[in-house]
């Protein structure tokens, strides 16, 4: 009985596996639309799973090169190494001149053979190629010492760092001011310290922004031509297949498409990987060697079988709504009671956070948790209500398009939107999500960070270095400013006894210097001052300030374009699907007449409509639910106009190469052979 | 080859039906006779012009103002309402949508379909479908209807039926009709019929 119910399965899996590779042009081009997605989504995946990898190897590195260091020097460990830092910059990048001393025995930094004898110096290759340059006499004075060697990988953060070990020549001993003995140059030194709550929130939201959207890709991909589909399931029910045989099919069908995409993605993810490698960078703010993003084999392996998996369940999942019989299929769909649930959660989310800024002086008082939770509620449902309202809001604005339209192409495309809503619904649902939690979050950094700057630093002009003299001896203050004011290009020094953040540090302690603005005076004027301290530009020292608010901004951003990005992949498999569809209708309305620009500017509408509608509702409640917010505290609110700016700007780039890119498909449509009755 | 030697004219108001087995060019031969097709040789004239001198545009132009087309099944938008499906030829000729809407409506309403002017394609019978279908090839008053096997996927009731508006309404608008069909029944009403056999006429009762 068994080894006729084990070959009667394996046959029905073999009909599943045949059907998703036989048929005609519609069907080839659904299979190579769904292997596409699969494909994209693998190499997002793989890259993404790479990054806290990355970050990994990034620490390790970093913590190697620090070593076990001791803070303060003890004369009974010879054999450490003695080491202190001379900071400074080269054309805004940070040079880091790390001096070592040690004998014989001495623990020597990873990438180098030997410490560095006084007099020399081993330097990164970055760090080389910029000395050798034409502007490289400019920091010359800055790195000490004869080029001996260069360090190697294994002690460079990342190819791109400047950085130098130099030998402690008597001078740089006397610019030695703090000291750090380091027994050994081993990761075991390091301790990794506990995230903190702002670190937490922006860590849930990087990983909630790759994984919806790349969750909803992946359902958008698998559910291609679905309608196609579960009819060739009714007629397997029609010849006798059973429910379950109809389940395994429609498994085995999204089984091909998704095992060739993410074969696909990992076999190109060497050629992908540049690619990540710099949006990595641009993200985190720092570099990364190539390798770094090399995933581990399991994850690797887990990713290769999980997205077809995943992909098995969402085919699976999917027919739980629909009724496959002999005679045909049947869809369960919402009542329209259940989707108007998502536009009254929006409002009764606002309603909230309104009450809670009206009632804010008692709420205040309440202990913090229950006040935060008060908060918390009607926060989570304007969101979640945001999220759900999108696709009702998209439906209803396509029929009110449709029901006054006068061009075909607005026609076409609001009516497509309005028939088959769902899978432009979801994406563009946690595009208005995401984004309007971008927003909100934006704000509260970009508000913080701008509290937080002393009126000092804010008022530093542009071409402004602030130089700290505390180092110098009182007496010789006035001949060290001297020897500033000498630098040509300097045009003038504010010699002060408060530094620009408004700390006291005794007399003619800091000055402000103005230049000329050409980078070179910049360089000129370290070469005098770093010896003492490091000469900040003005954005320098507003980075202290601003550093990790505009960090966080910035990762926001991106994680606003990744969504867009994932959004734009969704509505174009979308759209994609749609003509491949609709082959022969399309091609009856070329036979009619109708200009290929009709066809676009429905392409046009299905992808704009939907973007246009969750952008739309996004930022005036994201920008709502901050000014809320910040009211409640009692505090001015500075919304994010930019990264909103670029948020938008991509949205309508990417619609428009949605557009182009489906352009193809739809040109493809005007062949008369699918118009043939026979 | 396809077609060969196949020389044919149609008159203004003629129903002519074009008869053959499956694979003789039937279907082709209304392509390319509708500017869908361009043949690789010889040439298709309508009113003193040669389709094959036209740009693509005006031949889109042309197909839009002077033909209608009837297919066996699959050929309205499946996301359109009847009324939407009739009003598009005449959307795409630049007509307000009011008036457009409003004269899809009064053809579905001579075809006896009004009932399902607000469903779309997916909600409607077999039957129902292809008088919609009639009813968008007719709506811009065209010169020449071409219609493939406008009744191959109805019953014979069905097939009468439509066989009887699309002839009746071709006729009071001064229609001409190219039926390419297999069925005798539906051949019967034309005023001529072409046998074609192999890509070549092989009989001709005009």
């Amino acid at each position: 009985m068994r080894p006729i119910r084990a070959r009667r399965w394996l046959g029905t899996l073999w009909v599943g596996l045949r059907l998703s590779t036989v048929g005609g042009v519609a069907e080839r081009g659904r299979l190579a639309v769904m292997a596409a997605g699969f494909a994209i989504a693998g190499a997002l995946v793989l890259h993404a799973l790479s990054l806290p990898t990355a970050l990994a190897r990034y620490d390790h590195r970093a913590a190697r090169r620090s070593g076990i260091a001791l803070q303060r020097v003890d004369r009974n460990l010879p054999a450490a190494t003695l080491r202190w830092f001379l900071p400074t910059s080269f054309f805004g990048r940070p040079v880091d001149v790390y001096v070592l001393e040690g004998s014989p025995g001495s623990a020597v930094p990873p990438g180098i053979p030997r410490l560095p004898s006084p007099g020399e110096a081993f330097v990164s290759p970055a760090l080389a190629d910029a000395l050798a340059s034409p502007s490289g006499s400019l920091l010359r004075p800055r790195v000490p010492g004869r080029v001996v060697g260069v360090i190697g990988e294994p002690g460079l953060l990342e190819p791109d760092e400047l950085i130098a070990y130099v030998g402690a020549a008597p001078d740089l001993k006397l610019r030695r001011r703090f000291a750090e003995q380091v027994t050994a140059f081993t990761p075991e030194g390091s301790s990794s310290a506990p995230l903190s709550p702002a670190a937490l929130v922006l860590l849930s939201l990087a990983v909630l922004s790759v994984l919806l959207p790349l969750g909803l890709f992946i359902w958008t991909v698998s559910r291609v031509s679905a309608a196609v589909r579960e009819l060739r399931l009714a007629r397997i029910r029609l010849v006798g297949g059973t429910r379950q045989q109809a389940r395994v099919v429609a498994a085995a069908e999204v089984l091909v498409p998704a095992i060739a995409g993410v074969l696909v993605a990992s076999s190109t993810s060497d050629v992908t990987r540049s690619f990540a490698l710099h949006a990595v960078s641009a993200l985190i703010g720092h570099g990364f060697f190539e390798r770094d993003l090399v995933l581990p084999a399991p994850l690797t392996a887990a990713t290769v079988i999980g997205i077809p998996l995943l992909a098995v369940v969402i085919a699976l999942a999917s027919l739980r709504r629909v009724n496959v019989s002999p005679l045909g299929v049947a869809h369960r769909t919402r009542s329209r009671q259940a989707r108007a649930v998502w536009p009254l959660a929006l409002t009764l989310g606002l309603l909230g956070l309104i009450a809670c800024w009206a009632g804010r002086e008692p709420l205040r008082r309440l202990p913090g948790g229950m006040s935060a939770t008060l908060l918390g509620v009607p926060l989570a449902s304007t969101l979640m209500g945001l999220a759900g309202t999108v696709p009702f809001l998209v439906r209803v604005a396509a029929g009110h398009l449709a029901a006054r339209a006068s061009s075909p192409s607005s026609l076409l495309g609001a009516r497509r939107l309005e028939a088959g809503p769902s899978s432009a619904g979801r994406a563009a649902a946690s595009l208005a999500a995401l984004s309007g939690l971008a927003i909100v979050l934006e704000a509260i950094f970009a508000s913080a960070s701008a509290r937080q700057m002393p009126p000092g630093v804010a008022a530093l002009e542009r071409a402004d270095l602030v130089v700290s003299a505390v180092e110098v001896p009182p007496t010789q203050r006035r001949g060290f400013w001297l020897s500033v004011a000498d630098v040509p290009g300097v045009l003038g020094i504010d010699i002060s006894n408060i530094t620009p953040s408004g700390a006291r540090c005794g007399p003619r302690c800091v000055g402000v210097i103005h230049t000329d603005g050409d980078p070179a005076t910049e360089e000129r004027v370290r070469n005098v001052t770093d010896r003492i301290a490091h000469a900040e530009s003005a954005e320098q020292v507003r980075a202290d300030y601003v550093g990790w608010g505009s960090r966080a901004v910035r990762l926001l951003t991106f994680g606003g374009l990744f969504v867009v990005i994932v959004t734009a992949a969704s509505l174009l498999t979308t759209a994609i699907d749609g003509v491949l569809e609709r082959r022969r209708a399309l091609a009856a309305l070329h036979a009619i007449g109708a200009p290929g620009r009709v066809v676009a500017g429905s392409l046009l509408w299905q992808a704009a409509l939907p973007m246009g509608t969750a952008l739309s509702l996004a930022i005036p409640m994201g920008s709502a639910v901050a000014a809320l917010l910040f009211a409640f505290a009692d505090q001015e609110v500075s919304l994010p106009w930019g990264p909103i700016g670029v948020t938008a700007a991509a949205a309508a780039a990417l619609t428009l190469v949605v557009t182009a890119l489906s352009l193809p498909w739809a040109r493809s449509t005007a062949d008369p052979s699918s118009l043939k009755a026979e | 080859m396809a077609l060969a030697d196949v020389s044919l004219s149609l008159l203004e108001g003629e129903i002519l039906a074009i008869l053959g087995p499956s694979g003789s060019g039937k279907s082709t031969l209304l392509l390319c006779l509708a500017g869908i097709l361009h043949p690789d040789e010889g040439e298709v004239w309508f009113r003193d012009r040669s389709l094959s001198s036209l740009p693509d545009a005006a031949r889109s132009s042309l197909r839009r103002r002077e033909f209608g087309f009837v297919f066996q099944l699959g050929q309205l938008l499946p996301e359109l309402t009847a009324v939407e499906n009739v009003a598009l030829p005449l959307l795409l000729d630049g007509v307000g949508g009011r008036e457009a809407r409003s004269c899809a409506r009064a053809l579905l309403d001579e075809l006896g379909v009004l009932d399902v002017a607000d469903k779309r394609p997916g909600e409607m019978s077999a039957g129902q479908s292809q008088r919609v279908a009639v009813a968008r090839a007719l709506v811009g008053e065209p010169a020449v209807v071409f219609a493939d096997e406008p009744t191959g996927a109805l019953d014979s009731r069905n097939a009468g039926q439509v066989m009887d508006l699309l002839v009746g309404a071709a006729h009071a608008r001064g229609a001409a009709i190219l039926l390419v069909t297999h069925d005798g029944d539906v051949a019967s009403r034309a005023d001529r019929r072409i046998l074609l056999r192999d890509g070549r006429i092989a009989g001709d009762d005009g």
